[in-house]
């Protein structure tokens, strides 16, 4: 009898082994994965990477992702790429009817292709339908990472 | 005992384990046909375990701040590796915490587990399930959004009610007279600081009680014992009853991760100030009861009312002699039973009734 | 105690006044009662008009010696013919009476070098110049009935009438007028009188009047102020194309051009009307009924069918942007979507505005290109949304593993506790 019973109660102490081992993974991997953080930089947050430096040569522009809207980024014609006063960064939408606006390096002007909206360097308007200038933002270098922010440049 | 190794030995010489493994052997739990009652509570401890570990891990990314709390809670969501799933887990695990908390208050009730000795047992017990409405009524408005919003405009207007010091009462919730990022950032702080530390508090009292005294039994149980129609009989709490303990747990476990990934936990629409309140605005289930009787009497009564029952409802022990005695109060089982069925008839009401 | 008072009165205003190195006679007799019965004209004058904050003085235009007369107290003094004192002009002879700086190239250059000094030239070639130059119509506006006249205050000044949202009420103080502009008549009709009404209606008017957006155009914007006419056809297109510029060069380059040019039409006017410009709408163009393009193309010509062909492509992206956006709008609610799909959903946003101006081009290839490109984006941004909103799979997976180690330990515990059960005993006292 006591010779039977020995087994399989070690059967049932693996068993219940291997559930509180494969529970315990499956709770685990995913407070894991939660804690790390992910690669996108924060929620609401009033800056934001808008790229790398070298990734824009003078007189080269971005869009990049601000919260849910477009923001572009300019290494104005002549900047230094390691230096955060080359560039320049602005909302993306457009002042007129919120289309998004890029940077033409022919005219070196920020131009809006819906309406021919045309903004200079400081965001201001140059000519077209556009009542209001692009809202400016602050730029930073960090390491090789621009850093975008909506605070008052 | 043979898998004594050297590492039990080592905290053996120091906090005393074979004392504490005794007392765990002998520690037993009443065994009877109603002993299922027993689970809930034990339930209620595990729950509320979940909240504070899914707590904590939303804390990692969440901003109490009405500017980014959506959009943080928003990013716990879409971009956090499985924070939808630790989201939509305390956010369920939340709802349930109450519902088993009321599962015990009036499974309690109606077995007079208050009775003599056990009146602090049920006092905290009470003041916990009141808490628990705090947590749910504070946690709702976190996610910043317009629901909420507008629940809590509603919800925190009672405050008002209070003599004297309602205008106080209100602006000390409110952070202000209306409802904004303040009283965001204050609900934040009772949420995550205020309620936990007195909830600790009061659980550990309440656990401390239900571990001196022992779970109550029925009276009618104790009756049929004492008539020598039933045996007494013991369940070890360890292993036997936490193993029954930890099954519960298990299913309900699975059942909150079953609801979290078929159905996560809505975010809703940012909240705006601005907007109009659209019809039918509606507080969390467990205050649907109340806020559906304020509708047929005038709201100063009804809150009153509700203010005195609650108080009575907590210092119930002291009234009820004849449990006390030993007795069979059938007054108070009629009650509890019409207690249960008013909350749960309104509520229902609440939720069908048409146009309001 | 009167002459205390102005003496009081003239030295304070002169000291707050940009021209205090100055003493005048002029303005301390006409502040005073003792000598004139209307104080306005020299109170208007010192409280902030242009000229005098330049350093003017009153005989600089009236002539006259402005340092003699109060002190021996004798007007005569100041009002000196011999000195160049002249009477005040009549209406007829005030622009010209202005126009003797104003014209003035190198005199003006000391004060503003910016001013235009061609106001005169301008004002000759309008409508009202021609009236009064032209048939002795005194009724017509001169410089003073829209710049004032003691009290002239710089065009930016936002209090003066000539300032840019000030102006439709200023036009409209003769032109609203039915009695003043009796016996007016333009193109043998008599001219109406609704223009400020109709104005304050359209888009421009609704900009200018009540939000106070100085971008959007008032009356001069268009018709010119000194040298204010009725704009002709061809003008009236190139003073919309200053705004509007894409919406020109489109129009410019399409086949409408030339055939409303051989028609006489005006350009933009023709369906966007003047004074009264609606707010456009995607409705003008088509073949529905209120459709613009049906004015001219029959059924079934080639126009016909690039208007339907042209309105159902703008439809149709609208309804792709609808549906995607509903999508995303509720897949952001469910919280599953985090702003990404609302993000790129911009860029097809972006081909609605951009084709309701390339519409101008009247080219159903050019409309269709940007109307499928919008479409396509869309329709990629709602599959994504889509897809986050049954992004279930992998969590459906997820939770199956999970549900079955769940059931797993679930059945191993209680096992183990029958086993252990087994080997208890519940009577009170025996273990």
């Amino acid at each position: 009898m006591a010779d039977e019973k020995i087994p399989r109660r070690d059967a049932i102490n693996y068993l219940l082994g291997a559930g509180i081992g494969a529970l315990g993974a499956a709770t685990l991997y995913p407070i894991a994965r939660y804690i790390i953080p992910p690669p996108a930089s924060g929620s609401g947050t009033s800056s934001v990477s808008a790229g790398k430096v070298g990734e824009l040569k003078p007189n080269e522009g971005k869009i990049f992702k601000f919260g849910n809207a477009p923001g572009i980024l300019i290494l104005k014609p002549g900047g230094d790429p390691a230096s955060a006063l080359s560039y320049a960064a602005f909302t993306a939408v457009c002042t007129h009817l919120n289309c998004t606006v890029q940077y033409r390096t022919d005219i070196k002007e920020i131009w809006c292709a819906c309406h021919n909206g045309h903004f200079d360097l400081n965001g201001k308007v140059i000519s077209g339908p556009p009542p209001e200038a692009l809202r400016e933002f602050r730029v930073a270098i960090k390491g090789d990472e621009i850093f975008v922010s909506s605070e008052e440049a | 005992m043979a898998e004594k190794n050297a590492l039990y030995k080592w905290f053996d010489e120091r906090v005393d384990l074979v004392n504490l493994e005794k007392f765990l052997r002998h520690k037993t739990v009443p065994y009877h046909r109603h002993s299922l009652w027993y689970y809930v509570g034990g339930m209620c401890l595990y729950l509320f375990i979940v909240q504070v570990i899914t707590g904590i891990l939303l804390l990692l990314y969440y901003k109490p701040t009405a500017e980014a709390a959506y959009e943080s809670v928003q990013y716990i969501m879409t971009e956090v590796p499985f924070g939808w799933l630790i989201r939509s887990i305390h956010s369920y695990a939340a709802n349930l915490f109450i519902g088993f908390v009321f599962l015990h208050m009036f499974s309690v009730f109606l077995m007079k587990g208050y009775r003599k000795p056990r009146e602090i047992t049920w006092i905290t017990g009470a003041l916990l399930l009141f808490l628990a409405m705090g947590f749910g009524f504070s946690g709702y408005l976190l996610p910043w959004n317009q629901l909420a919003y507008l629940a809590t405009n509603v919800g925190t207007n009672f405050a008002v009610m209070v003599p004297f010091v309602g205008k106080w009462v209100l602006e000390f919730l409110r952070g202000g007279t209306e409802v904004t990022g303040a009283t965001l950032t204050r609900f934040f702080g009772f949420h995550v600081a205020v309620l936990p530390g007195i909830a600790t508090a009061l659980l550990g009292a309440h656990l401390l009680f239900v571990q001196r005294q022992g779970m109550s039994v029925p009276i009618s149980i104790e009756k049929e014992i004492n008539a020598g129609k039933a045996k007494r009989l013991e369940i070890p709490f360890f292993p036997n009853f936490l193993y029954r303990d930890v099954v519960g747990w298990s299913l309900a476990f699975g059942l909150i991760i079953l609801l979290s990934s078929l159905f996560p936990w809505e975010l809703g629409e940012k909240a705006d100030i601005l907007k109009p309140a659209p019809p039918h605005v509606k507080p969390e289930w467990f205050f649907v009861f109340m806020y559906q009787t304020l509708k047929y009497v005038p709201k100063a009564v009804g809150v009153f009312g509700f203010a005195i029952a609650g108080g009575i409802w907590v210092l119930l022990p002291f009234f009820d002699s004849k449990s006390n005695r030993g007795e069979f109060n059938r007054l108070y089982t009629i009650i509890g039973i019409a207690a249960v069925v008013y909350m749960v008839v309104f509520t229902i009401i609440g939720y069908v009734a048409p146009g309001e | 105690m009167r002459n205390l008072t102005a003496i009081f009165l003239t030295i304070l205003f002169a000291s707050i006044g940009s021209a205090s190195a100055r003493e005048s006679s002029c303005i301390s007799c006409h502040l005073s009662h003792d000598w004139v019965a209307d104080t306005t004209i020299a109170a208007d004058f010192i409280s902030g008009d242009i000229h005098r904050n330049m350093g003017l003085d009153c005989s600089d235009c009236h002539g006259g010696d402005s340092r003699k007369g109060f002190k021996e107290g004798d007007p005569e003094l100041a009002m000196n013919p011999a000195r160049g004192y002249k009477a005040p002009p009549n209406r007829a002879g005030i622009p010209n009476f202005c126009a003797r700086c104003h014209s003035d190239i190198e005199y003006m250059k000391k004060y503003n070098p910016k001013l235009p000094t061609d106001q005169l030239k301008l004002y000759r070639t309008s409508v009202h110049g021609k009236q009064l130059y032209g048939k002795n119509d005194t009724k017509v506006a001169v410089c003073t009935d829209c710049h004032g006249i003691h009290k002239i205050l710089p065009s930016g000044d936002s209090r003066s009438k000539v300032y840019h949202n000030n102006i439709p009420g200023t036009c409209k103080s003769c032109h609203s007028d039915p009695g003043h502009m009796r016996g007016y008549k333009y193109k043998g009709k008599p001219i109406p009188t609704d223009q400020f009404d109709e104005y304050s209606k359209s888009i421009h008017g609704i900009l200018v009047l009540e939000k106070g957006d100085n971008a959007a155009p008032s009356c001069n914007n268009c018709h010119g102020n000194h040298g204010a006419t009725p704009p002709n056809l061809a003008s009236v297109s190139a003073a919309c194309g200053e705004c509007h510029a894409s919406n020109r060069d489109f129009f410019n380059n399409s086949p409408h051009k030339e055939a409303w040019k051989e028609m006489g039409y005006p350009e933009c006017e023709q369906c966007h009307d003047n004074h009264y410009i609606h707010p456009s709408s995607d409705e003008m163009l088509g073949v529905a009924a209120g459709s613009l393009c049906l004015e001219c193309h029959d059924d079934d010509s080639k126009g016909y069918m690039a208007a339907s062909l042209m309105k159902a492509s703008i439809d149709s992206l609208k309804a792709a942007l609808e549906i995607s956006e509903a999508t995303v709008r509720e897949a952001e609610v469910k919280g599953v979507e985090g702003g990404q799909a609302r993000f790129d959903l911009g860029a097809a946003k972006d081909n609605l505005t951009r084709v309701r101006a390339v519409v101008h081009t009247f080219d159903p290839k050019q409309v269709t290109e940007i109307t499928s490109a919008g479409i396509k984006t869309a329709e990629e941004v709602q599959l994504t949304a889509k897809a986050a909103l049954g992004d279930i799979k992998t969590r459906q997976i997820g939770l199956g593993v999970s549900l079955i180690f769940i059931l797993f330990f679930v059945v191993a515990l209680l096992r183990k506790i029958r086993q252990v059960d087994k080997k208890t005993d519940f009577t009170v006292g025996d273990h």
